[in-house]
C-alpha cells in the first residue's frame, strides 16, 4: 500500500536557525507513530509542514498531495489537534458541531453527539466556560466524529493533569482500534504513549535520530545489567548509553547480537523512555 | 458542498453583539423614546417649539403641556402639518426618516471597520487559526466570506432595524391620530413614501460598499499581515505614503483618493439615490479603478492568509 506520508529531505529555516534539517521518513497506513523529541527539536515544525501550515524545502507527500498547495483539499482526509486551547473561546459547543458539519463532508453529527454525551459538556456552553480538560475532550470528540485517513496530534495533552491524560489516550486507542486511520502523536512525555505506538520517530535539533517500528526495538537494542567485574569487557562492545543502577551498570547496546551480550549479564529490551534518554544524550555529548 | 451558509453563520456567531444586538437595542431604544414622548406628554411637562417655514411665510407655534392636553397638542400639530403643501410634507418626512437612519449608518461604518480589522488578525493572536485551518475551508472562501459579511449581510441587518424604527414612528403617529379627523394615509403614509425611501437606503449602502471596497481590501490585507496593532498599520501606512507624496511629488492625489474612499461619503452625502441610479454610479472610471485596486488588495490578503500562522 502507498505510504500516507512520505517526507524526503524536508528542511525549514527560520532565519539562520535550522528547524528541520533534511528530514526523511514515511508513515504507513494504519500505523500509530510517536514523534518524540525534546522541546524545540522540530516536532511542531514537522507537523505544521505535514499540514500545509508552514512552508519548507524538500519533498513532502501527504495522502498524495503536496501540503503547500491545496491545504483545504488535504484537510478532507487529514485532521489535527494542535496543543490544547486553540478552540476559539467565543464558540458554543453546538455551534462547533454545526460548523464542522457544514464544512466537512466526513463529519458525523450523531457520532459527535454520542461522544459528547459521555462528557459533562453541554451543547449550550461556550468554550470559554470549559476547563482545559473539557476543551480537549470537546476537541477530541469533534475530531473523532470525522472520518479521516490521518490524524495528527501535536502535544494533545499538554497542560492536562494525569487523570485527563490517561483517559485521553484510552479513548484514542478504543476509538481508533481497528480503523485504518494512521495517527501521528508528538509529545515529549514518552512513557504515556509507549503502549499505543506502532512506530517511533525520535527527532532532535531538526534531525531524525531514530526511525523504528516498535516490534523491531527488541532486535535492534538490548539492555544489559552488567556487574562491576564485567564492566570493562562490556565496554568493549561500545554501549550507546551507560547508567548506574544499584551498584551495577545498565548498558544499552545497538546492533549487537544477543548471544554475544548474554554472557555479560541480565538482558532486557529497553523501554522507549530509556531509548529516548540514550539517543538524546548521545547527541548532546 | 456549499460551505457558505455555515461560514456566514460563523461570522454572526462570533460577532452577534455588534452585528445584531447593537442595532436591535438601538432600534428598541428609539421606539421606546417615541412611545415615551406621547405617553409621558401629560405626566412630564413638555414644551415644544414648532416652526413651519416656506418662502411666503414663517409660522411659529409653541406646544406646551401646561396649557393643553396631549390630544389638543396632537390636534394642533396635525392641523399645521396637514396645512403644508404636499411637497413640503414629503421633504419634511424625508428629513425625519433620513435622520432616524443616520445613527444606524454611523454605527454600521464603525462596526464594519473594526470587524474587518480583527477578522484575519484575532484568530492568529488567540491561536484559534490552528483550529480553523484544520478544516477543509479554502483561504479564498475564508476571506471572501468576511468581505461578503461586511458589504452585504451586516448592512442588511442595520437597514432592517432602520426600517423597523421608521414603521414604528409612523404607526405611533397613526395611533395618536385616532379620534382626530385626519386623513392619515394621505397626510402621512403617502408622502413618507416608505418603500421608495428604503430602496434608496439600499442603493446608498450598496454604492457605499462598492465605493469603500479598496479601503475594505486594505483593512483585510493589514488584518492578514500585522503581527500587532493593526490599527496603527491601517492608518500609519497611508500617512507615510501621503507624506512621501507631498514631499517628492508635491501633490495630494493619493491622500484625497484614500480619504474619500475611507470615509462614508455616499451614505452621509444626503443624496437621494434610487436603485435605478446604481448603474450610472457604478460605471464610472473612478469606481472601476477602485474595484480593480480592491481586487488586488483582497487577493494579497488571501495569499497572506494562506501563509498565516499563529503569532
Amino acid at each position: 500500500m502507498n505510504a500516507v506520508v512520505r517526507a524526503n529531505g524536508v528542511s525549514k529555516h527560520y532565519g539562520k536557525f535550522e528547524a528541520l534539517n533534511h528530514v526523511s521518513f514515511s508513515i504507513e497506513p494504519g500505523s500509530i507513530v510517536g514523534l518524540i523529541g525534546p522541546n524545540g527539536a522540530g516536532k511542531t515544525t514537522t507537523l505544521k509542514a505535514l499540514l500545509g501550515l508552514t512552508g519548507f524545502e524538500g519533498e513532502l507527500n501527504v495522502m498524495g498531495l503536496d501540503p503547500r498547495r491545496g491545504r483545504h483539499e488535504l484537510m478532507q482526509k487529514v485532521c489535527f489537534i494542535a496543543d490544547v486551547g486553540v478552540l476559539p473561546r467565543w464558540l458554543k459547543v453546538s455551534e462547533a458541531v454545526d460548523y464542522i458539519e457544514g464544512v466537512h463532508p466526513g463529519f458525523s453529527r450523531e457520532k459527535a453527539q454520542a461522544l459528547l454525551a459521555e462528557t459533562d459538556i453541554s451543547p449550550r456552553q461556550k468554550v470559554r466556560q470549559l476547563s482545559k480538560g473539557m476543551v480537549t475532550q470537546l476537541h477530541l470528540a469533534l475530531v473523532m466524529a470525522i472520518d479521516v485517513d490521518l490524524l495528527v496530534l501535536d502535544e494533545p495533552t499538554l497542560g492536562l493533569d494525569i487523570l485527563y491524560r490517561k483517559t485521553f489516550y484510552e479513548r484514542l486507542v478504543s476509538d481508533y482500534f481497528d480503523h485504518n486511520t494512521s495517527i501521528v502523536i508528538s509529545t515529549h512525555q514518552v512513557e504515556e504513549i509507549e503502549s499505543l505506538l506502532t512506530h517511533l520517530l525520535f527527532i532532535d535539533s531538526g534531525r531524525i535520530v531514530l526511525d523504528i517500528a516498535m516490534d523491531d526495538i527488541a532486535d535492534q537494542f538490548t539492555e544489559v545489567l552488567v556487574s562491576p567485574e564485567q564492566i570493562e569487557q562490556a565496554m568493549a562492545h561500545h554501549p550507546i548509553h551507560v547508567r548506574d543502577m544499584l551498584g551495577k551498570k545498565n548498558m544499552l547496546f545497538e546492533h549487537q547480537e544477543r548471544e554475544t551480550l548474554a554472557g555479560l549479564g541480565e538482558l532486557h529490551t529497553p523501554s522507549v523512555a530509556d531509548l529516548f534518554v540514550a539517543k538524546m544524550q548521545r547527541r548532546s555529548v | 458542498m456549499n460551505q457558505y451558509p455555515v461560514l456566514l453563520k460563523r461570522e454572526f456567531w462570533e460577532h452577534r453583539n455588534i452585528f445584531v444586538v447593537l442595532p436591535v437595542i438601538t432600534a428598541g431604544f428609539f421606539i421606546f423614546l417615541m412611545l415615551a414622548a406621547f405617553t409621558a406628554f401629560d405626566v412630564v411637562g413638555i414644551k415644544a417649539d414648532m416652526s413651519f417655514q416656506n418662502e411666503e411665510s414663517s409660522e411659529h407655534y409653541t406646544i406646551d403641556s401646561d396649557d393643553m392636553t396631549m390630544d389638543e397638542a396632537i390636534g394642533v400639530a396635525f392641523a399645521r402639518f396637514a396645512g403644508l403643501a404636499e411637497e413640503q410634507r414629503e421633504q419634511g418626512l424625508y428629513q425625519v426618516l433620513y435622520g432616524l437612519g443616520m445613527p444606524f449608518l454611523g454605527m454600521l461604518t464603525l462596526v464594519i471597520f473594526f470587524y474587518l480589522m480583527g477578522s484575519l488578525y484575532e484568530d492568529r493572536k488567540d491561536r484559534s487559526i490552528l483550529f480553523w485551518k484544520s478544516l477543509p475551508v479554502s483561504d479564498i472562501n475564508t476571506v471572501l466570506v468576511k468581505l461578503l459579511t461586511a458589504t452585504i449581510l451586516v448592512p442588511a441587518v442595520y437597514l432592517v432595524c432602520i426600517a423597523a424604527v421608521h414603521l414604528a414612528m409612523l404607526l405611533i403617529i397613526t395611533l395618536a391620530a385616532i379620534g382626530h379627523d385626519f386623513e392619515i394615509w394621505a397626510m402621512l403614509w403617502q408622502p413618507a413614501n416608505l418603500i421608495a425611501h428604503w430602496l434608496s437606503l439600499i442603493a446608498l449602502t450598496l454604492v457605499q460598499s462598492l465605493w469603500s471596497l479598496p479601503f475594505f481590501g486594505w483593512i483585510l490585507l493589514v488584518s492578514a499581515y500585522a503581527r500587532s496593532v493593526p490599527l496603527a498599520w491601517i492608518i500609519g501606512i497611508p500617512i507615510v505614503i501621503a507624506a512621501l507624496e507631498g514631499m517628492l511629488l508635491q501633490d495630494r492625489d493619493f491622500v484625497q483618493w484614500f480619504t474619500t474612499h475611507a470615509s462614508p461619503v455616499i451614505v452621509f452625502g444626503r443624496e437621494n439615490l434610487s436603485l435605478a441610479d446604481i448603474p450610472s454610479r457604478v460605471l464610472t472610471i473612478d469606481m472601476l479603478v477602485s474595484v480593480v485596486i480592491a481586487i488586488l488588495l483582497v487577493a494579497a490578503a488571501i495569499w497572506l492568509r494562506g501563509k498565516a500562522d499563529e503569532i
